[in-house]
């Protein structure tokens, strides 16, 4: 078990008064069996002129408000206590990629952690020939699903390069695997394409990681904003597994999760539309720190 | 699982006294194989068609030939258009009528109705449950891969539909009929259907070409379908003054003609997701008086495109928090977000079974067979040749047509799985006639396959089928091929009735719930595009004015050089025309303003009299043409003047007066006066070159009044007074400023902008001054002062009225 403190905000400057603005926010750790939630606050200046929580589909909190009036900037800040209880996988999967794919299909419930929701590819997770070609490549229909999943994972952390300024929050997987480069949600976009071309439920994953390393490590790439990684269905069986690929690393307790979704769009931390904001700028700081 | 075709009874026509095809339909051969709708499989005339062919064959050709052409010019002339996607620039195209309707006798009507009421009930419980319980899935009577698969599967939605709201309101079913003689469904429509306003559009067209026929043969009216969905929408409304309104993607949207043309019909407001604001509580349209409640929407924008924050990111056609406040039950739409869901076609695999699952009952019209091929067995079937009919591959997800499908056939890539392919049937559509020009360009009949498209709305009395249709004609013998964006033609559907019909009116302002456009719901959008295109019209028939009197005295024989025209050159400068002497003149100086008012009223068709856009359109078009580039540049600013009068005249004399008309004047009457202010300026000071007061009398359009009350001579005081400052006359400065005063006090609403007391001051001080004014003090500067007042009018005008929001926004990610 380990215990964490998370502090983080965003901070939107804008260059003109916006006159509205509506957003909707999801940055607290969400509530899991494995992920108790001690404290959770979430601060917003200017005091919004509505506000309220919502749970979407895919069972993540929502905050959302309305600010109506003037205002120059807006910022968020989030303080949470939360306790990661996860350990390393007992139950694992012994089906193949193919016979993952094929017991998808008898998925019966449309819940949340339903495998249909995840098995199609949205516009930003869409393969072209080249990713398709890499998916093939790496992931054999009849293979471990698990295996397949590992070597796709610690492909990806190879090959590709960590790199903030090759692509932006609306770059489409398979520009980012043309640029061989980008950030975490570039590494999970690709990672979702390539296992849903291989009939693969994914899904995409937004939380926190670690931002100080544990004694005698190095710091884990995507500390300093929020991260985001892919769980992959695995069957009835294994149920959903989770990867890193930005790190190479299985999913234990150095991740805390805050939502779950198709793609980046369906869990973003923040959407939002401003009215008359002109330019913007924008700053995020993250800290998960483990209270021994 | 599987839809399989029911076999059909045969031919019920058994009468052996039927006449055979003669006159038009001399000639006239059934495909091979394939039903036609006009004769029948013994070579006879189906008795459904006799006495409409026996009226057609009776009339004179030329007559018939006339006919037709007054239903064309119906369609031009009123811009019936759809948009066309081209590569890069879209344009509008018109809209080719077949001149032959579909049609279909009561009797078989009356089942085919029964028939699609009972599926509109199965939509309804199939959406019902998967946006609720979802029981349908977790027993395993629909996969859970399909409908979480489909685009159309809104999630948000998930038990997010008010109870007290259906998830369909307004429908339509792509039909066929089959070589058995059985109607089937190609295709549902649910999540934004098009084509009833098109289809009332081809009635309007097909009466003026056969009025007579439609009452001798007794064609069912589609007016009272319209006034039923229109009462039932009403009666959703809350309490309190709100509106019904109709949500278009806007004029960029192939078919915002059609949607603009509804809501004019229909007196809903015409609503683009920039005029509508959502609290938690509900949906405001921002009005010239501030927000407005709306809680009834047709919604004709795609349900993924409504919300940029809980749906597509990248939409800027929504309204953020659109979702939210149809979540509170605030809100009724029309349809519900999420009813796109069964349009995918592998439903179509699974209706016949919901339709015993949840109904108890048969599907009384099938749709076409389809098999998912995510079903083991299903698959086997197909893969093992057991299905005896030729099959095509296709997408389980996508909503088009099979015969419109070729694009998503040939995409199909090898990544994708059996759950995600459905096998259907591939159609073979009965023919119908349709006149065309044969040998030597003689009109003649000819079979060509169709589809149609019918319409459900539900009322307070429940489903109401519309007795009629959109029928699509293709242009070939070729099946496979009926799209508007093709070459093929639409014709309308005439339901022929045994008994007399009832009158009901089609034009608005008759019928029941007619009570309507309370002052001050004005959008600002539209009140907006009133105002400018007020300016543009008026801004126009200055420059026009002034450039006449240029020519004029040039054909007269005056030099460039004459002290004169150089003024009225640099005048003329100022108003866009560099060298007012090329003979590209018009073309460049005063239709690129002409057609940005154009612009400026399309976007606001709903708003006034079709004969006035129709005057500037045509007018427009007409103007690229070849004919009209051989005009001398002085005939072409006659025209446009012409036309421009009448352009007025029809948007003055037609319009309500209420706001939306009083943007317009304003726009007018500021852009006059101050244009009137600036050259008299101008040509006046400080010394005026010898005619210069004629000239000015000329562009003031006021020659006339000033020779009534003066002598032949003229002076500046005179010409100042009359131009400037006499109340009487329509086109002085004065008379401008009294009318835009009046016009600014009736808009404004004292409660909701401290700006436009401010506004209402400066009009009634402006007009106040020149009421007091004598002409000997009308300097140079009070008029620049007051062209300044104007412009200060102007832009306060703009600032309070068109608030921030159709401007400016921008989404966070």
């Amino acid at each position: 078990m380990k215990r964490y403190e998370l502090n983080a905000s965003t901070t939107y400057t804008y260059g003109a008064n916006a006159a509205r603005g509506y957003h909707m926010v999801r940055m607290l750790p969400r509530v899991r069996p494995d992920q108790p939630v001690d404290a959770a606050e979430l601060r917003i200046a200017p005091e919004p002129t509505q506000r309220g929580t919502q749970i979407d589909a895919f069972g993540n909190p929502v905050h959302w408000f309305l600010i109506d009036g003037p205002h120059d900037s807006l910022s968020v800040e989030i303080r949470a206590e939360v306790r990661s209880l996860r350990t390393p996988n007992l139950l694992t999967s012994s089906r193949t990629v193919a016979e993952v794919s094929s017991e998808a299909d008898e998925a019966n419930s449309l819940e949340a952690s339903s495998p249909a929701h995840y098995l199609q590819p949205t516009a930003l997770t869409e393969v072209d020939a080249d990713l398709a070609a890499f998916a093939d490549e790496l992931i054999d229909p009849e293979a471990r699903v698990l295996d397949a999943l590992e070597a796709l994972s610690k492909a990806l952390y190879e090959r590709l390069t960590f790199d903030g300024t090759a692509t932006d929050v609306s770059t489409l997987a398979a520009d980012a695997f043309k640029k061989q480069a980008g950030v975490c949600q570039d590494f999970a976009h690709i990672m979702l394409a390539a296992c849903r071309h291989c009939g693969l439920p994914a899904c995409y994953i937004s939380g926190y990681i670690r931002t100080d390393p544990p004694p005698g490590q190095p710091r884990l790439a995507g500390a300093d904003a929020m991260h985001a990684w892919v769980s992959v269905w695995t069957g009835m069986d294994g149920g959903w597994v989770e990867f890193d690929p930005t790190n190479g690393v299985r999913v234990v307790d150095d991740h805390i999760v805050v939502a779950i979704g198709r793609d980046y769009q369906d869990a973003a931390p923040m959407r939002g539309e401003v009215v008359g904001a002109g330019a913007q700028s924008h700053t995020v700081a993250v800290d998960l720190i483990e209270r021994v | 699982m599987i839809a399989s075709p029911v076999p059909s009874k045969a031919d019920q026509e058994n009468d052996d006294n039927r006449p055979t095809p003669d006159g038009l339909l001399a000639g006239y051969t059934p495909l091979p194989g394939a039903m036609d709708e006009c004769i029948a499989s013994d070579g006879t005339i189906r008795p459904a068609w006799q006495p409409a062919m026996a009226l057609w064959n009776a009339q004179d050709p030329s007559e018939r030939d006339a006919r037709h052409r007054a239903a064309d010019r119906y369609l031009r002339d009123n811009g019936v258009a759809h948009r066309v996607y081209g590569s890069g620039a879209s344009s509008e195209r018109p809209w080719p009528i077949s001149h032959v309707p579909l049609l279909i006798n009561a009797t078989e009507w009356s089942a085919l109705e029964k028939g699609l009421i009972q599926r509109a009930h199965l939509l309804e419980a199939v959406l019902k449950d998967l946006y609720g319980p979802q029981t349908l899935v977790r027993d395993g009577h629909l996969p859970a891969t399909l409908v979480a698969g489909s685009p159309g599967f809104i999630r948000p939605m998930i038990n997010g539909q008010s109870t007290k709201s259906p998830h369909l309101h307004f429908l339509a079913f792509d039909l066929g009929r089959g070589p058995d003689g059985r109607w089937w469904v190609l295709g549902d429509r649910t999540q934004a259907p098009s084509g009833t306003g098109y289809a009332l559009e081809n009635r309007l067209a097909t009466a003026r070409a056969a009025g007579p026929d439609l009452r001798s043969l007794r064609v069912r009216r589609l007016a009272r379908f319209f006034q039923d969905f229109r009462e039932t929408m009403g009666a959703r409304r809350g309490p309190g003054s709100s509106r019904v309104g109709l949500l278009t993607p806007g004029p960029f949207n192939e078919t915002y003609y059609e949607q603009a043309f509804l809501a004019r019909y229909l007196g809903w407001l015409l609503l683009e997701g920039g005029d509508l604001i959502a609290e938690a509580d509900g949906l405001y349209v921002r009005t010239v008086r501030g927000l407005k409640r709306v809680d009834v929407l047709w919604r004709r924008l795609d349900a993924d495109f409504c919300d940029p924050l809980e749906l597509r990111a990248d939409s800027r056609l929504g309204v953020p928090g659109f979702v939210k406040a149809l979540r509170s039950g605030a809100l009724t739409c029309a349809n519900g977000l999420g009813a796109g869901l069964v349009e995918s076609r592998g439903f179509m695999a699974f209706f016949p079974h919901l339709a015993q699952t949840l109904l108890d009952e048969d599907l009384a019209v099938p749709n076409i067979a389809t098999w998912w091929l995510g079903d083991k067995k299903a698959r086997q079937a197909i893969e093992h040749g057991d299905v005896d009919t030729s099959l095509v591959h296709l997408s389980a997800y996508g909503t088009a047509l099979p015969m419109d499908a070729d694009d998503e056939a040939a995409g199909f890539s090898s990544g994708q799985r059996s759950r995600d392919q459905v096998a259907q049937e591939v159609v073979r559509l009965s023919t119908m006639p349709s006149l065309e020009p044969g040998d030597g360009g003689v009109l003649t009949l000819r079979p060509r396959p169709f589809s149609v498209r019918v319409f459900l709305a539900r009322t307070q009395e429940g489903w109401s089928v519309m007795p009629g249709g959109f029928c699509r004609v293709a242009d070939t013998d070729d099946t496979r091929a009926i799209s508007m964006q093709d070459g093929s033609r639409s014709a309308d559907v005439w339901v022929l009735d045994g008994k007399r019909q009832e009158h009901v009116s089609l034009l608005p302002g008759s019928g029941p719930a007619q009570v309507r456009r309370v002052p001050g719901t004005l959008p600002a959008r539209a009140a907006d595009n009133l105002f400018w295109l007020g300016r543009y019209t008026e801004r126009a028939q200055i420059t026009m004015r002034l450039a006449l009197a240029y020519l004029e005295r040039r054909v007269d024989g005056a030099p460039k050089d004459d002290p004169l025209l150089i003024t009225v050159a640099e005048q003329l400068e100022r108003w866009g025309i560099k060298d007012p002497d090329v003979d590209a003149l018009f073309e460049r100086s005063v239709l690129p303003v002409m057609t940005q008012a154009r612009d400026s009223a399309s976007s606001i068709r709903d708003r006034f009299s079709p004969d006035a856009w129709r005057t500037l359109n045509q007018f427009v078009e007409a103007a690229k043409t070849h004919s009209f580039a051989q005009l001398s540049p002085l005939e072409k600013i006659e025209s446009g003047l012409a036309t421009l009068a009448a352009f007025s005249g029809l948007a003055s004399e037609n319009m309500i007066r209420l706001t939306g008309w009083r943007f317009l004047e304003i726009g007018r009457r500021i852009e006059r006066a101050a244009g009137t202010c600036q050259i008299a300026r101008a040509l006046c000071f400080p010394d005026p070159p010898a005619g210069t007061f004629d000239l000015l009398l000329e562009v003031a359009d006021s020659v006339m009044s000033y020779r009534q009350r003066y002598s032949v001579t003229t002076d500046r005081t005179t010409v100042i007074d009359l131009v400037v400052l006499d109340p009487n006359s329509p086109r002085s400065v004065a008379f401008q400023l009294e009318r835009i005063q009046g016009h600014i006090d009736e808009i404004t609403d004292h409660r909701a902008f401290e700006q436009q007391s401010d506004l209402q001051r400066l009009a009634m001080a402006t007009w106040s001054k020149a009421y007091t004014c004598r002409a000997a003090s009308v300097t140079e500067s009070w008029l620049a002062t007051t062209e300044e007042a104007l412009r200060a009018m102007s832009e306060t005008i703009i600032k309070g009225f068109v608030t921030p929001g159709t401007a400016g926004r921008t989404i966070q990610q």
